[in-house]
């Protein structure tokens, strides 16, 4: 059934939703740039043209199904008899989650057997996920957008992201195949089908013939493409920054420097922790331990023994069981996501970078991402930086949300930092200048104590 | 692209986003098989694919060239060309200094502003009533002057209790440190300004007393004020010592003969601008009027038969543009008034004139009220008068509404106090019919002290009988008498010996009616929930602090304000504004001027002052512009069945002095009051007998009124039509026709980026606009070396070496207290004028094509197009304007009128959004033809019409110009012949000769001006188009 997208189409003359493009008689081009953020719950996506109409940007609505429709929930359906795939679901459909986690523990691990007796594993779906998306992604735009671009030939690009932490090269390749390959799956006539996903070679998909130029589809930390508005505005420092990404499932701690050279920007990531600590998690252990907090109080098994035994009469009187101070100071996953920044910081400043002047000006400190402003993790960066200050005067930290909604950036109903990694990934790949991975090992040492100098420097005598 | 060419140093721009504009720097990149340049922008560096951009040529291409070309820029983009040219150029139709000053904005301020810069007299009288802030109004012109042509040497002369106040509101409003001087002081000054011209920068404030000449030689020797004098008078044919001179309070040189006119005299004639201001009221043929307007262009207003010449040749011009206001006119009516007009020997050859006879308006044109409005200022433009006058009203201030609430409070006597009156009123009288006295104020001064409280006046004349008692022991009487006779003055003295038999201290101050009304009054004032502060005005210093010490004593804590005390006026004030705790000021006459008070909206007249005048001061310090409240409250104690009683009773209800100002009045009051309070005291009356007394001053009081009204109106009429102005004002204002924070930060930071690139700007906020900047050393270098040339007075950290980065704001104010460690770039900081001085040569901007939608109120749904050109004429005076052309395409077809064409295009560069998808929405061909044939087209016309206007108005200018350049010639000549012939006669034949030397050098300067003039007479003009562009309303 042809859906209401794939009728405008036709009436505006491009055959399906696969088509990349409006018309091939134009000769002037405009380049498109689609910005992928695969969360763990949700994926979001942003289109921008970075040389035409003054940087315009636009989240993609493609969550018409839910609530948030510029949030798409990261899970695929699909038909074990037939092979068909969506992202909206569909009868007979079977469900597929936790995608991001699982394809990076195990890409290649075998979900399940199709009838025709194709095994297909989470890379397949990785692949259809993103295959379904793209396809949505350039129905979206040629439905809404053909007067800003019908008259220009398009030159794609897909920048997708990727937890700082799998910044490796055995990822990134991984990562960049298996976008291309979704890629040339939604491009098809064949139809988004795990057999077909099956069928792609990820070592061939550099192939030429397909739609979108290689050099065009890239990788790129989310950390970066967070920071990347903040990189191109006037408010940005160069030198040493930690960001702390909060997502639903995954906290991300990194720390980078930011520096320009020769007209680029660079970015060394020095330090890089990923924890399942995210908001999501934070809800659980709170409703769990305050669960506990609440029975602690209440000696229920005694319930029934014991006739003296006086319940509460009203709702109210259970909750002043929680003492709210004391729950924060106990509570494990507090100390948990305390343990996973605090370390970063210190391995920033004793190891990894101590001679930043950032200690001194103020290190920059964002806090971003759907999760931030569950108040937990604001806390644990102001009793951080507490601590720091009472041991040291001349450390300063700078703690920034990094929320502004761009003046170009079109995409209402949403808080913009929802957005903001998908937003980042849809500028250019040059905007991001070099990315350097965390370096193996880099300890500065310093030798705090000087208590003979002598042999550090060359005397008179022995000239 | 070939592999060999070198694209550095290229400028490019972005095929899709033509506003944006970069230099190459010729790093190339390989990428999916493109080749991707790196290009500075403004904003930032950026590597762009080569065929997203246009290689741009030598030649600048035209705002036209985009649009046929179909490369389509932003809103951004249109206020990016509209701001360069606001801060390089100088507009005719912008006001520099709207929204810069630490003023509130009333439209009214700056009439006199508009009325200088179209003027030929260099010079203004402002004569706005009391209250309405004439202060600001030059502080403003000032502010106009300064950012337009760059004058640097400011002079106020002002009696001297005002020095301190225009220092404060010179530095308050206006930002400008302001030295108190005096005269060998100035004249140090103004010497410096002889040798360094116009680099020299200066602010001073300097006394009428102070300056003015005294006798020269003999017992008092040469004064410095002689001095200055003298050195104004070597100067008068020199280059202008002075760029604006403010006479405050200028009715004191109306006298021709006194010292403070000839000092008046002397100054102008070094001097380019002169504004003065005066309450005085404006009649035609007030010889007071006609004194001044001789010091603001002596030329012109060369005889006092002026008025009369001026009034006949108007006349006809008079009606018939008040006729255009009123109504319609018909051709025939409107060509016989110049008929009339060209008749008079003033205006015969005036090809303004001449002009409107040969193209007269047709019938169509004077039905439609615009043109007749503007037919009307074009008839005002060519009375002299109305430029050299501009008057207020409060009743005409649109603004001023607030209404005086009178509460009289009549407090019965009681007996220790009857008695009390009773026998000070009789020995007053007594003494008066033995001494024959007529001295009013002297006989005044104890009745009014005794009304203003009997406790107070009686412990006062008790401690002088005590002090006299003190310091003089001896029986020599006759010494006795004689001191104290010249310290007390000799009614007093009187009191004083005879105090002991007026009554008892303690009694009056238990029994103080008066008082105790007043803390019944306090107590409601400041009840619970309430906050209003009280000034409390009484003429007596013993007055004040009885009742300082009264209040002190129940808990109601009062700030004082009288002469002599150490701390000044304005502290006190700010003390009793800031305070928490103390609601009450207590003041003597000394805070009845030059002070204010509008946070109060209570008065409390602990006495009332027996001459009017005094009364409106005091009201003066709370109602005035910046007064909050709708209403303000006048409480007026007195006793019942006094002389007090009446006089409010009978004179000031019956002028309404409480409830309207006294206009045209206040000049003559003093002499009426003071005969009439004589009588009142001198005669024993009954009280039937002082009514009657009071009566019949009140009535002529009246009539008087009456006839001052009809001469205001007699002015008013010849003035220049005042709504034309206001509404040019207030269109100014809507229209944004000023500068503001946005503007001032992209011309500053754009140009940076380009030409200076490295240097670091950073945001630190971004409401309030703060950055971090650091210049390079390049830009440091060429910064300091503008300053240097141009002798720039303004400080500036941006070139200091040893600072790493300066915090700075952009906001176009001129003053901002709160943040002394962030320097304020405002349109005037040296690095905006050293960019405007780099980018004169504008042609380097792009001109856009623009295309955006609008969501606006003020205009219909529909698809529009428009043209905004720059148009520029040296003449006279070199004129820069903005035209604004637009017309609705769809749904039909129509011309807007300039003003709304200019509202359209100004709101899109504040409202607009981008519109993306304009070259598949509509067909290009068309909007090219119709922004050619019509927008242009219809500029092209305007341009035509304004130029002959121009040139019309420019040949008159230099007819006048001329005239008047060689009568002043002749004027001098006989003048200086009459010396040279003098000096022959007593055989002083070397001064004779040079005399004859400085009456050849006038002729020669006065040659080379005239010669100077008339390489003006020819117009040289410009017109380009800026900018053009389609706009969707939605």
């Amino acid at each position: 059934m042809m859906s209401s997208i794939s009728a405008n189409l036709l009436k505006k003359g491009v055959i399906s939703g696969s088509d990349t493009q409006f018309s091939i008689a134009n000769q002037e081009t405009c380049d498109l740039v689609i910005g992928l953020d695969l969360g763990t719950s949700c994926t979001k996506v942003v289109v921008q043209s970075p040389y035409r109409h003054s940087g315009w940007s636009h989240a993609i609505p493609l969550g018409l199904h839910v609530k948030e429709i510029y949030l798409i929930p990261t899970q695929l359906f699909y038909d074990v008899l037939s092979g068909k795939t969506d992202i909206v679901e569909f009868p007979q459909a079977k469900r597929f989650q936790n995608l991001k986690l699982r394809f990076i523990d195990k890409p290649n691990q075998i979900v399940c057997n199709l009838a025709d007796g194709h095994s297909v594993c989470i890379r397949d779906f990785s692949i259809c996920i993103i295959a379904n998306i793209l396809l949505k992604t350039r129905e979206w735009i040629f439905a809404n957008c053909s007067d800003m671009f019908r008259q220009y030939k398009i030159i794609w690009h897909l920048n997708m992201g990727i937890p700082s932490s799998n910044f490796q090269k055995k990822y990134f390749n991984l990562y960049r195949a298996i976008a291309l390959a979704g890629w040339n799956l939604s491009t098809s006539s064949n139809g988004i089908t795990l057999q077909n996903a099956s069928l792609c070679h990820l070592d061939e998909c550099t192939n030429s013939n397909s739609s979108i130029h290689p050099d065009l589809v890239n990788i790129i930390p989310e950390v970066t493409a967070e920071v990347v508005n903040y990189a191109r505005s006037e408010s940005r420092n160069s030198g040493l920054h930690v960001i702390i990404d909060v997502g639903a499932s995954t906290l991300d701690v990194a720390g980078f420097e930011l520096y320009e050279r020769t007209g680029k920007d660079n970015y060394s990531l020095i330090e890089t922790r990923v924890r399942r600590l995210g908001a999501y998690r934070c809800h659980l252990a709170r409703l769990k331990a305050m669960r506990r907090r609440i029975l602690q109080g209440y000696a229920v098994d005694e319930l029934f023994s014991d006739p003296s035994y006086r319940v509460n009469q009203r709702l109210e009187e259970y909750l002043p069981k929680i003492d709210l101070v004391d729950f924060n100071q106990n509570f494990q996953f507090y100390r948990k996501v305390r343990q996973c920044i605090g370390n970063v910081i210190k391995s920033l400043h004793n190891e990894s970078d101590p001679l930043a002047k950032a200690w001194e000006t103020g290190l920059p400190i964002f806090l971003c991402g759907g999760g931030q402003f569950v108040d937990l993790y604001q806390s644990v960066l102001n009793d951080i930086k507490a601590d720091w200050q009472k041991n040291s005067r001349r450390i300063n930290f700078k703690i920034t949300r990094l929320d502004q909604k761009p003046a170009n950036f079109h995409g209402d109903g949403v808080e913009f930092h929802r957005l903001a990694v998908a937003h980042g990934l849809s500028f250019p790949k040059e905007e991001f200048g070099d990315i350097w991975p965390k370096p193996k090992k880099r300890v500065i040492e310093i030798n705090k104590n000087v208590d003979d100098y002598e042999h550090h420097f060359i005397r008179k005598e022995d000239t | 692209m070939t592999k060999d060419t070198d694209y550095t140093g290229k400028t490019v721009r972005l095929k899709g986003d033509p506003g944006r504009r970069g230099v190459c720097t010729g790093q190339v990149r390989q990428t999916a098989g493109r080749e991707i340049l790196q290009v500075i922008f403004p904003d930032r560096m950026q590597y762009v694919p080569f065929d997203q951009l246009d290689f741009l040529s030598e030649q600048n291409e035209t705002a036209y060239d985009l649009l046929v070309k179909g490369r389509l820029g932003n809103p951004t983009d249109l206020r990016r060309i509209l701001t360069h040219i606001r801060l390089s150029g100088r507009l005719a139709d912008l006001i520099y200094s709207m929204e810069i000053s630490n003023t509130d904005f009333y439209a009214y301020q700056f009439k006199p502003v508009l009325k200088l810069l179209n003027s030929m007299t260099r010079g203004i009288l402002i004569a706005d009533e009391v209250g309405l802030g004439k202060t600001i109004e030059a502080g403003l012109i000032w502010t106009e002057l300064k950012s337009r042509f760059d004058y640097r040497r400011l002079m106020v002369l002002c009696p001297a209790m005002l020095r301190e106040k225009w220092q404060y509101e010179l530095k308050y409003r206006f930002g400008i440190d302001a030295d108190i001087l005096n005269s060998s002081q100035a004249l140090k000054v103004l010497k410096q300004s002889s040798r360094e011209g116009l680099f020299s920068d200066f602010a001073i404030i300097c006394s009428m007393q102070g300056l003015r000449g005294r006798k020269a030689s003999g017992y008092y020797g040469e004064s410095d004020s002689n001095q200055l004098s003298k050195f104004l008078e070597e100067n008068a044919e020199e280059n202008p010592l002075i760029d604006c001179l403010i006479v405050d309070e200028a009715h004191y040189l109306r006298n021709w003969e006194s010292k403070t006119a000839k000092l008046g005299e002397l100054l102008r004639n070094v001097t380019e601008y002169l504004i003065m201001l005066s309450a005085t009221p404006v009649h035609l043929r007030s010889t007071d009027l006609y004194n001044l307007l001789h010091l603001l262009d002596a030329d012109t207003f060369n005889h006092p038969s002026v008025f009369d010449t001026i009034l006949t040749a108007n006349e006809p011009l008079i009606a018939i543009r008040d006729a255009l206001i009123a109504r319609k006119v018909s051709q025939s009516e409107f060509l016989a008034a110049l008929d009339a007009a060209l008749a008079h020997p003033l205006l015969k050859d005036s090809r303004q004139l001449a002009e409107l006879k040969c193209n007269p308006p047709n019938d169509q044109q004077l039905s439609d009220h615009s043109w007749r409005s503007y037919l009307a200022n074009r008839f005002d433009s060519i009375n002299i008068l109305g430029h050299v006058v501009t008057r207020s009203r409060k009743r005409e201030v649109t603004e001023w509404r607030v209404i005086r609430d009178p509460v009289p409070e009549v407090i019965p006597l009681n007996e220790p106090e009857q008695r009390f009156y009773t026998l000070v009123t009789e020995k007053v009288r007594e003494f008066c019919a033995k001494s024959n006295y007529y001295e009013g104020f002297m006989l005044v001064s104890p009745q009014r002290q005794m009304s203003s409280s009997m406790a107070a006046a009686l412990r006062e004349w008790k401690h002088r009988k005590l002090e006299f008692e003190k310091d003089y022991l001896g029986d020599d009487d006759s010494i006795y008498e004689e001191d104290q006779h010249q310290k007390a003055g000799p009614i007093i003295f009187e009191l004083i010996r005879n105090v002991d038999d007026f009554g008892n201290y303690d009694e009056l101050y238990q029994n103080d009616s008066k008082f105790d009304r007043l803390v019944a009054i306090l107590r409601a004032l400041f009840g619970p929930g309430t906050s209003d502060k009280v000034i409390l005005f009484s003429y007596f210093r013993s007055t004040i602090d009885y009742l300082a010490e009264r209040l002190g004593e129940i808990g109601i804590r009062s700030y004082v304000l009288k002469g002599g005390e150490r701390i000044s006026k304005n502290q006190v004030i700010e003390d009793f504004k800031t305070s928490k705790e103390i609601r009450i000021l207590l003041s003597t006459e000394v805070g009845s001027e030059g002070i204010d008070l509008q946070f109060c909206r209570i008065l409390i007249n602990y006495d009332l002052p027996w001459n009017p005048m005094r009364v409106e001061q005091r009201i003066g310090r709370i109602d005035r512009l910046g007064q909050k409240a709708e209403k303000v409250i006048i409480w007026n104690l007195f006793y019942q069945n006094t002389i007090d009683d009446r006089i409010y009773d009978r004179l000031y209800k019956r002028l309404d002095i409480f409830r309207q100002s006294l206009g045209g009045l206040e000049p003559i009051l003093g002499d009426t009051i003071r005969q009439l309070t004589f009588e009142l005291l001198s005669e024993k009356l009954s009280p039937e007998q002082e009514q009657e007394r009071i009566d019949q001053k009140a009535l002529a009081l009246e009539a008087k009124r009456n006839n001052e009204e009809a001469l205001e109106q007699e002015a008013s009429h010849l003035m220049a039509y005042g709504d034309y102005v206001l509404n040019k004002v207030k269109a100014a204002r809507e229209l944004n026709r000023w500068i503001d924070a946005r503007d001032i930060k992209s011309y500053v930071l754009d140009y940076l980026r380009i030409h200076y690139t490295g240097c670091e700007i950073r945001l630190l906020d971004d409401k309030e606009s703060i950055y971090e900047i650091t210049l390079t050393d390049q830009a440091k270098h060429d910064l300091e070396t503008f300053i240097k040339d141009k002798k720039i007075n303004i400080p500036t950290a941006l070139i200091r070496v040893s600072l790493p980065a300066v915090r700075c704001k952009f906001a176009n104010k001129l003053f901002e207290e709160s943040n002394r460690r962030i320097e304020l770039i405002n349109q005037i900081h040296p690095l905006v004028r050293f960019i405007s001085y780099r980018q004169e040569n504008i042609e380097q901007l792009p001109f856009p094509a623009v295309a955006l939608t609008l969501n606006s109120a003020l205009f219909s749904k529909g698809l529009y197009v428009f043209c905004v050109q720059r148009w520029t004429f040296k003449a006279l005076q070199d004129i820069e304007k903005l035209h604004y052309s637009a017309m609705l395409l769809r749904p039909e077809e129509k011309h807007l009128i300039d003003d709304d064409a200019e509202r359209l295009i100004v709101e899109s560069t504040i409202d607009g959004n981008p519109w993306f998808e304009v070259l598949n929405q509509v067909n290009l061909d068309e909007i090219v033809n119709a922004i050619n044939n019509e927008c242009i087209a219809t500029s092209d016309e305007q341009f035509a019409i304004e130029l002959k206007d121009l040139q019309n108005m420019n040949y008159d200018r230099i007819a006048t110009q001329i005239n008047t350049l060689n009568a002043h010639l002749d004027n001098q000549r006989i003048i200086k012949l009459e010396v040279k012939r003098k000096h022959e006669e007593l055989g002083r034949y070397s001064l004779a000769k040079a005399t004859q030397a400085q009456i050849d050098a006038l002729e020669s300067r006065v040659n080379r001006k005239i010669i100077g003039i008339k390489e003006r007479r020819e117009i040289q003009y410009q017109k380009q188009e800026v900018a053009v562009g389609i706009i969707r309303v939605i």
